[in-house]
């Protein structure tokens, strides 16, 4: 009885001591964010207009979802051809500010599935492709 | 891996890049410094020792390196008698020195007394004692240094040569802030003006876009540029600032010759991709070679496609890399030696082969080394290793299939169609009654000895695959990542592995053969599951075993190109220990 007392009690205390410590430490990673001037960074499922980014970039108007600074430097037609898919990997997106990136694997007919990255910048509540490449 | 950290984490890194852009000046042993005249008061003065002696300045032809932004005196390497300024020291008749301002010094603008008033006193003193003109070589904002310390002291100055200094600014810089801070109006503005700028601004866009989270923002590779961004210099070297123009004119009797980065970056979306001109990725050619009265400018061109700019030690065009191109050091030699009265003196064997140059040694793979592992009571683990020879990574889909799950190295596996990959087969066997988990991690960088570099920053990337039972573990220390697997006696595990060797197939290295590029191997590191004895013996053939000089727990399996730091490598081959 005294020893089962004895272990609740050093639980109760380890379990204390381990609130304290991730208090602690989450207020010095936010207290660090903060002192540094870190723009908002973000990790983890892209949100649901980027999602919406690329399925405009598989489909026949893909150029309206490119930055204009880079929709103005590529060639002409279509971007991906039909049936193009791509699915982002869970935890890829990664986000500084008014940029992010994500990986997925990019599936073209016809061709064999790709490991790729989307780059992203939020312009006016929108986010915009800035590239496609394969890694 | 790319790794991706938090933001808190990221500043701290960049803080952490900051102070060890300082180390180089203080962590290396104490240099001579120069004579107690110019001494007093110019600690930033140090003579260079990597030619072997400490010749005397008086009498001498002095040539003074100057380090850049975010950088220090190290980036020179003034202990290697390999390096630029190592060579230059061993010319007869030169005494060389690094000028070096480092730390939060080095993201001061170039008026600041310790930089560029400093500069000047320390090329007075020079000249004074030595009876000679100096010779400037100064990287990035170090040659704006000189800018303002040879308006000063012109009298005193043969000859500048400048590497990837921006004489205008940086048009990248100045849209990338721009960017960052949602000036999309200024933006526009400067488009407008220039047109031509669009591409710069796109890349730019992508750039800023790769590097959201990515950790190491170290200075080789081009998520650098968010540390000066975010220093108080980065305003002084926006495009066309006022702050450089009101440094002092360019006297007209002082030589200047301009050495420049040229990159041309293949960025877009999937099959529509577009080459951009880069620059040396902070600093734009035009930047770079505004101000060149010596003759034409010296410029190093590189083509790169848009990830694997991102994910290797970027690029010998890329500006940090800059002072270690093998064709800018070798102008820059050129002007040194017929400087001092020897033009025809040629720089010594690079410790980095020539990208043009033809293989020196034999085509590297199809080697095969047995490592045995055993304690003292009875029980061994041997692995058996066997390299293939380097093939194009396109010829091998399953290595990218693989790198989706499990791979390690600086960067990632990235343009499929510019790697090579050398095949490696690990089969392990157990001889004992115990089940034992061995762990194996192939390391493929560091192989280079104190004083040495490596030849070539490309990237080597690890590829395993673990279709066949082994696990994948990403460790948060040196070792990267490492494989596991459950062994049991009587039944070996075989792991395929893949060196992969970004960039590796491109202009500069058309045959991709890790011996014309100077990818030298991979060290296993193994924890065969149980304690072994002291020795671990190994036996081999082919060119790819060898063992270090100084690590016999740490064998060392040689893929292709020259060994640095480690000593009597051939002999040891297919010996056992």
């Amino acid at each position: 009885m005294w020893t089962t007392h004895r272990g609740r009690r050093r639980l109760a205390i380890a379990v204390g001591a381990a609130v304290v410590v991730v208090v602690l430490i989450t207020a010095i990673v936010l207290a660090v964010q903060r002192s540094a001037g870190a723009g908002p960074a973000a990790q983890g499922q892209e949100p649901a207009g980027a999602r919406a980014a690329v399925g405009l970039l598989l489909s026949a108007g893909g150029r309206k979802a490119v930055a204009p600074d880079m929709a103005s430097v590529l060639g002409p037609g279509r971007l991906f051809p039909p049936g193009a898919t791509f699915s982002a990997k869970p935890g890829t997106w990664h986000q500084v500010g008014s940029f992010a990136n994500v990986t997925g694997i990019l599936q073209v007919p016809g061709r064999a599935a790709l490991l790729a990255e989307i780059g992203f910048m939020r312009r006016g509540g929108r986010w915009l492709v800035t590239f496609e490449a394969q890694k | 891996m790319k790794a991706h950290l938090s933001g808190a984490a990221a500043v701290a890194l960049m803080v952490c890049a900051l102070v060890l852009a300082a180390l180089p000046a203080s962590a290396l042993p104490a240099a001579p410094r120069v004579s107690p005249e110019c001494q007093a008061g110019l600690t930033q003065l140090s003579q260079v020792t990597g030619g072997g002696g400490v010749p005397s300045l008086k009498g001498s032809r002095p040539v003074i390196f100057v380090n850049g932004i975010a950088s220090g005196p190290g980036v020179w390497k003034p202990y290697s008698p390999t390096s630029l300024a190592g060579q230059v020291s061993a010319i007869p008749g030169v005494s060389a020195w690094t000028f070096g301002y480092s730390g939060k010094l080095s993201l001061q603008w170039v008026t600041n007394q310790e930089i560029g008033p400093d500069l000047a006193k320390a090329i007075t003193c020079l000249a004074g004692i030595s009876g000679h003109k100096v010779i400037v070589v100064a990287h990035s904002m170090g040659g704006l240094a000189a800018q303002y310390a040879i308006g000063q002291e012109a009298s005193h100055v043969a000859e500048l040569v400048t590497i990837g200094t921006p004489f205008e600014g940086s048009q990248i810089l100045t849209i990338a802030e721009d960017l960052i801070d949602g000036k999309n109006g200024a933006l526009d503005e400067l488009i407008s003006r220039n047109p031509s700028l669009i591409a710069t601004a796109a890349l730019t866009e992508a750039i800023l876009s790769a590097c959201a989270g990515v950790a190491d923002h170290t200075d080789t590779n081009l998520c650098w540029l968010a540390s000066v961004l975010r220093s108080p210099v980065g305003t002084a070297l926006e495009a066309h600032s006022s702050a450089i123009s009101q440094l002092p004119a360019w006297p007209a009797g002082v030589r200047v010759l301009d050495t420049a980065g040229d990159m041309q970056v293949s960025v877009g979306v999937f099959d529509h991709v577009k080459d951009v001109d880069f620059g040396d990725g902070a600093v734009t050619l035009s930047s770079a070679t505004a101000h060149g009265t010596a003759g034409p400018p010296v410029i190093a061109s590189c083509h790169k496609t848009f990830s694997h700019l991102l994910s290797i030690d970027a690029s010998l065009c890329f500006h940090t890399s800059l002072p270690h191109n093998p064709r800018i050091d070798a102008a820059i030699f050129r002007v040194i030696s017929a400087a001092a009265g020897h033009p025809a003196l040629a720089p010594a064997p690079a410790h980095r082969p020539s990208p043009t140059s033809k293989p020196s040694s034999p085509r590297a793979g199809s080697g095969t080394a047995t490592f045995t592992y055993s304690d003292n009571n009875g029980d061994s683990l041997t692995q058996s290793y066997s390299f293939g020879s380097p093939v194009p990574e396109r010829q091998l889909p399953q290595v990218a299939q693989a790198a989706s799950s499990c791979e390690v190295g600086t960067g990632s596996v990235t343009n499929v169609s510019d790697n090579m990959a050398i095949p490696v087969t690990v089969t392990s066997t157990l001889n004992s009654d115990i089940s034992v988990s061995p762990t194996l991690a192939l390391l493929g960088s560091d192989m280079f000895g104190a004083g040495a570099s490596a030849p070539v920053p490309l990237d080597e990337v690890l590829v395993y695959d673990t279709g066949q039972g082994y696990t994948c573990t990403d460790e948060a220390d040196d070792n990267g990542t490492v494989v596991s697997i459950s062994l049991t006696q009587g039944s070996p595990g075989t792991l395929n592995a893949w060196v992969v060797l970004n960039g590796a197939v491109s202009p500069a290295y058309p045959d991709g053969n890790p011996a014309s590029i100077g990818v030298t191997g991979v060290a296993p590191q193994v924890n065969p599951g149980f304690s072994p004895s002291a020795t671990v013996r190994y036996t081999g053939s082919g060119p790819a075993v060898c063992t270090s000089s100084d690590a016999a727990q740490s064998p060392f399996l040689h893929i292709g190109g020259t060994v640095y730091g480690w000593e009597d490598c051939n002999s040891r081959l297919s010996s056992a220990g």
